[in-house]
């Protein structure tokens, strides 16, 4: 039901006119969402998990830059007192809200892995986590 | 995670007071523990994530408990050292799963 529009999204056919259960579901961020008319159907545009892997390094990355900024200033607000303490407060936040996208995209590593049956045991020491081969279900 | 982050951006606009952001912050967190705890379970049993990931996940964990521990004893010099090696830990993880993300993709 997907076909490929614009590099990093696809075009998916909701399934449902609510749509929100395919449209919030973690790997799946809406970009845009419209009824098509002509094939009277709902459909949405939607990142890609390619492209929201990538997103998701580039948070990691950046939660990690407010994280040791938050405890430069955390040590600052010991010392000194304001305003770093709210500076720490606010890259504490920021650093929250970062982690979200890593946490939904080893959501999508571990949904789509488990679906394919990829899981590897102790003793297969594949690394599953890898980039999967062309044509593989995962 | 987005509660604990609203509940800190509430107190510096001064919307709630800090005994609140305790609160917000304490909720907030349990996810995020569980998350760290989740992702060391997916790549040191069901290897879905390179080792490292789940080592210094692990590692960030328990020098958390380890600061909460010596916070509590009022063990300042040891705070300190344990805070420090718990934000090398987060690090850790960030760069390990950050790279094992941009891998997959």
């Amino acid at each position: 039901m997907a076909d490929n529009s614009q590099a990093g999204f696809q075009r998916v056919e909701l399934r449902w006119v609510w749509g929100v259960g395919q449209v919030v579901e973690p790997g799946r961020v809406l970009r845009e969402q419209r009824y098509d008319g002509a094939a009277d159907r709902r459909v949405a545009t939607v990142m890609t998990t390619a492209l929201l892997m990538r997103v998701a390094c580039v948070s990691a990355l950046l939660a990690l830059l407010a994280l040791l900024l938050a405890g430069i200033f955390l040590v600052l607000f010991f010392r000194r007192g304001e305003p770093y303490g709210s500076l720490n407060d606010f890259f504490s936040a920021l650093a929250l809200l970062l982690l979200i996208l890593p946490a939904a995209a080893v959501y999508v590593v571990a949904r789509a892995t488990s679906a394919c049956g990829c899981s590897s045991s102790p003793s297969q020491r594949s690394p599953a986590w890898r980039s999967p081969p062309p044509g593989s279900s995962c | 995670m987005a509660l604990a982050a609203a509940g800190q951006l509430l107190l510096i606009l001064r919307i709630i007071d800090l005994r609140t952001s305790f609160v917000t912050g304490g909720v907030g967190v349990v996810p995020v523990l569980a998350w760290l705890g989740v992702t060391a379970w997916l790549a040191l049993a069901q290897h879905l994530l390179p080792e490292a990931v789940g080592w210094f996940g692990a590692a960030a964990l328990g020098s958390a408990a380890l600061v909460t521990l010596a916070s509590i004893v009022k063990l300042d010099p040891a705070t300190w050292l344990l805070s420090a090696a718990l934000i090398s830990a987060l690090g850790g993880w960030l760069v390990a799963l950050g790279s094992a993300l941009l891998t997959r993709g």
